[in-house]
C-alpha cells in the first residue's frame, strides 16, 4: 500500500509511495576509500513535503517528475524525519501523472537557508533593489531583483512580478530556493506571499564560525589569522564598462573603453573552529594593504602580486566580509572587504563572552 | 586520494600540557587534550620569553597567559625553514605560531609536547588579544558541553547537539568524559580563568595597571627580574591589596606586558 507523506512521521522500513521530485542534488564525499556520490533533495505530495537522500538515483528522472518509490525508508536525522532511498528501492517514473504538493515552507533564518529545503519563509530587510521589465509570451512584465537580508546573512532575490521596495522589512513566505553560479538565491513567485512586517534588522556585522558554515549565503563575516597565501596570485586586465578580463588589452564588447589592470588572489583563514579559502581582488585587498588605486595602476605590471598579497596578509589577524560560494563541492569566500582587527572587535567579543558564560 | 588539512586548534598552554597520548604503541596515535580535542596542529599566540640554540636546532619559548609553549626548528628538518624562521625571532617578540605537536616521554614516562613550526609571524596587541578570548570562549564551551554530557549516562553527539553544542563539541565532550574520567577541570579553569578576567578588571584600574608596570620596569635590579614580595609591599605602600595585585599581574601578563621570567619574578616586555 503506498503510503502518504504526512504518514511518514517515524523511523519506518519498507515504505513505498507516489511523489513529486520538487529538488535533485548531487554531492561527491572524499575520503580515505575514495570518491562516494550521493544525491538529496526534497519530494511532496497532496499532504506535505519530505527532504530525502539517495545513495542510487536513476540519472533519467528530472526535477518536476512524478515517480513511485519502493522499499524505501525513514529515519530521524537531525530532529527531522527524512527518507533514505538504497541499493534495495527501486524508484520508477510514472510519465504523464502530475500531482497538486502541498508546500509546506518553515520560517528560518536567512543563514540557514539551503537546497535541501526548497521552499523557506524568511523575514528581512530588502536591499539594493533592480527593477527590469521583461516579455512572456508578448506580455511585458517587470522582475525585481534584490538582496534580502536578516541579522544572519544576506542572499539574493528575484520577484517576477510582486514588487519589492528598498528599506522595507518583510515577511516572505513560500519563496524557492534556488542556487545560481554557486550562490543561494530566492525566487518569488505566484505561490509567494510578501507582507510588511514592524521589526528592525540590525545593521551591524554578520559573524559566523567556519564549522558552522552550511551553504553559500552572503554578506558574512569571519575573523581569525591567514594561515596560507595561494602562490597563483595574478594581475588581469579589465574592460572599465563590462568589468570583463581583456585578452590583447581590448574588450571584444567595448573596443573603445578605457581597460584597467585588476589583482586575483587567495589565502586560507582559520578562525579556531575551520579554515575557509577566500579570494580577493583590488576593490578588496588594496584599501587594506593602503595602496591607492593611481599607484596600483601605475605599478601594476610591475609588481609581484604573490609577494605584495603575502607581504601583507601572511600571519596578520584579519576580519572578512564578503559572500559565500560553491565551486567543486567545496564553500570558499568572495571577499568584498578586509581590515585588521580592532579593539572594538576584541570589545564584542568580550561582550559575546560575558553574555554566554555569566 | 585527496588529504584533508588537519585543522588547526586554538587552546591555551595548561590545555596542552595536560593532555594524553592514546594509542601511543600504535602506527596513528592520537594527543587528546582534558577538554577532548584530538589535536595534531594548533595555533597559539604569545610572548618569546626565552630563545636558544645551534646551528642545528632553535627552541623558543612562548608564554601565553596560563603557561608556556616550546616551539623546536631544526635544520634538517622536513621544513627547512622551520629554523630561521624562529631564529628571526627575539625574546619579547610578540608572536602567532602554528604548528604540529610533537611528544617526548620523559624517564618518568611523562609526555611533553612541542609544536614544530609551519607559520611565525610577528602580530600586534589587538591580534594577541583576540586568540586569548578566542581560546577562552572555545575552552569554556567545551568545558560547558562536558558538564552538560556528564548529567546523563546516555548522553550522544546527538543530544549534545540539540542543547545547543556544535558536532565538534558534541564529540570532544563524549571523548574527554571517556578519557579523562577523574581530571580536574576546576583545577584547569583556576588557571585558564584569569586569562579572561584580566581583561576586564585592568581596563578599570588604569593608574594602578600603570604603577605596577612601572614598579617592575623600575626594580629589576639583579637582571633576573623584579621579586613578587618586593611588588606586594610597595602596592600596599599605595593602598593596593594583594589579590589587586595578583589579579592585574595576571593581567599584565595576558596582554604581554610583563612575562614570569622564572618562579614569582616578572620582567617587564618593551614592545615600544
Amino acid at each position: 500500500m503506498l503510503s502518504k507523506i504526512i504518514e511518514v512521521d517515524t523511523a519506518k522500513q519498507n515504505i513505498d509511495m507516489k511523489v513529486k521530485l520538487l529538488s535533485l542534488n548531487k554531492r561527491t564525499v572524499k575520503n580515505e576509500r575514495g570518491e562516494t556520490v550521493y544525491y538529496y533533495g526534497m519530494i511532496g505530495d497532496e499532504t506535505g513535503t519530505l527532504p530525502f537522500t539517495a545513495w542510487v538515483f536513476p540519472p533519467a528522472i528530472r526535477v518536476g517528475d512524478v515517480v513511485e518509490i519502493r522499499s524505501c525508508y525513514s529515519s530521524i536525522y537531525n530532529g527531522k524525519i527524512r527518507i533514505y532511498i538504497d541499493g534495495r528501492s527501486e524508484v520508477i517514473l510514472k510519465p504523464d501523472v502530475d500531482m497538486e504538493v502541498k508546500r509546506t515552507s518553515d520560517l528560518v533564518k536567512i543563514r540557514d537557508i539551503s537546497l535541501s529545503m526548497p521552499y523557506v519563509s524568511v523575514i528581512g530587510k530588502i536591499t539594493g533593489v533592480h527593477k527590469r521589465e521583461y516579455e512572456n509570451e508578448g506580455i511585458s512584465k517587470n522582475v525585481y531583483q534584490a538582496y534580502i537580508e536578516d541579522e544572519t546573512a544576506r542572499v539574493r532575490i528575484s520577484s517576477f512580478g510582486k514588487a519589492l521596495q528598498e528599506n522595507d522589512v518583510v515577511r516572505i513566505d513560500n519563496a524557492r530556493v534556488t542556487q545560481f553560479n554557486g550562490y543561494i538565491s530566492l525566487s518569488i513567485g505566484d505561490n509567494s506571499k510578501i507582507e510588511a512586517v514592524n521589526t528592525t534588522i540590525p545593521d551591524k556585522p554578520r559573524h559566523i564560525f567556519i564549522s558552522e558554515i552550511r551553504s553559500p549565503v552572503g554578506g558574512i563575516t569571519i575573523a581569525g589569522f591567514v594561515v596560507s597565501v595561494g602562490q597563483g596570485s595574478r594581475i588581469f586586465t579589465k574592460c572599465s564598462v563590462c568589468k570583463r578580463i581583456v585578452e590583447n588589452g581590448k574588450c571584444n564588447d567595448h573596443p573603445k573603453a578605457p581597460v584597467y589592470p585588476d589583482l586575483f588572489g587567495y589565502f586560507s583563514i582559520s578562525d579556531g573552529t575551520g579554515t575557509i579559502t577566500c579570494y580577493i581582488n583590488g576593490d578588496s585587498f588594496l584599501p587594506y594593504a593602503g595602496i591607492p588605486q593611481e599607484q596600483f595602476r601605475r605599478d601594476a605590471y610591475s609588481t609581484n602580486p604573490n609577494a605584495i598579497i603575502k607581504k601583507n596578509l601572511i600571519g596578520k589577524c584579519i576580519s572578512v566580509t564578503g559572500d559565500l560560494r560553491m565551486q567543486d563541492d567545496k564553500i570558499t569566500l568572495n571577499v568584498q572587504s578586509i581590515r585588521a582587527i580592532s579593539a572594538e572587535d576584541n570589545r564584542e567579543i568580550t561582550n559575546i563572552i560575558e553574555e554566554e558564560f555569566q | 586520494m585527496m588529504h584533508k588539512r588537519d585543522q588547526d586548534y586554538w587552546i591555551f598552554s595548561a590545555e596542552l600540557r595536560d593532555s594524553k597520548v592514546i594509542n601511543d604503541s600504535s602506527d596513528k596515535p592520537m594527543i587528546l587534550t582534558p577538554l577532548g580535542i584530538a589535536v595534531k596542529r594548533i595555533l597559539c599566540t604569545g610572548n618569546v620569553t626565552s630563545k636558544q640554540g645551534d646551528d642545528r636546532m632553535t627552541r623558543i619559548t612562548i608564554a601565553d597567559p596560563v603557561g608556556n609553549f616550546y616551539v623546536v626548528g631544526f635544520s634538517n628538518g622536513f621544513n627547512p625553514e622551520e629554523k630561521s624562521m624562529l631564529d628571526g625571532l627575539n625574546v619579547d617578540d610578540r608572536v602567532m605560531v602554528i604548528g604540529k605537536i610533537s611528544t617526548y616521554r620523559n624517564s618518568g614516562g611523562n609526555y611533553l609536547f612541542s609544536i614544530r613550526p609551519e607559520l611565525v609571524s610577528k602580530i600586534d596587541e589587538e591580534a594577541s588579544r583576540f586568540w586569548i578570548l578566542k581560546a577562552y570562549y572555545f575552552a569554556k564551551r567545551r568545558y560547558f558541553a562536558i558538564r552538560e554530557a556528564q548529567k546523563s549516562e546516555d548522553s550522544s553527539i546527538e543530544t549534545l547537539k540539540e542543547s545547543g553544542y556544535t558536532a565538534v563539541e558534541a564529540e570532544s565532550a563524549l571523548n574527554a568524559i571517556k578519557n579523562f574520567r577523574d581530571y580536574d577541570y576546576q583545577k584547569l579553569f583556576e588557571v585558564i580563568e584569569p586569562a579572561m578576567s584580566s581583561f576586564g578588571s585592568s581596563g578599570q584600574l588604569p593608574e594602578i595597571r600603570s604603577f605596577m608596570l612601572d614598579y617592575i620596569k623600575n626594580n629589576d635590579l639583579d637582571g633576573k627580574g623584579c621579586r613578587y614580595e618586593d611588588i606586594v609591599v610597595a602596592a600596599k605602600n599605595q593602598g593596593i591589596d594583594q589579590s589587586t595585585v595578583d589579579e592585574i599581574l595576571n593581567s599584565l601578563g595576558s596582554m604581554g606586558e610583563i612575562f614570569e621570567v622564572s618562579l614569582k619574578r616578572y620582567k617587564f616586555v618593551d614592545t615600544s
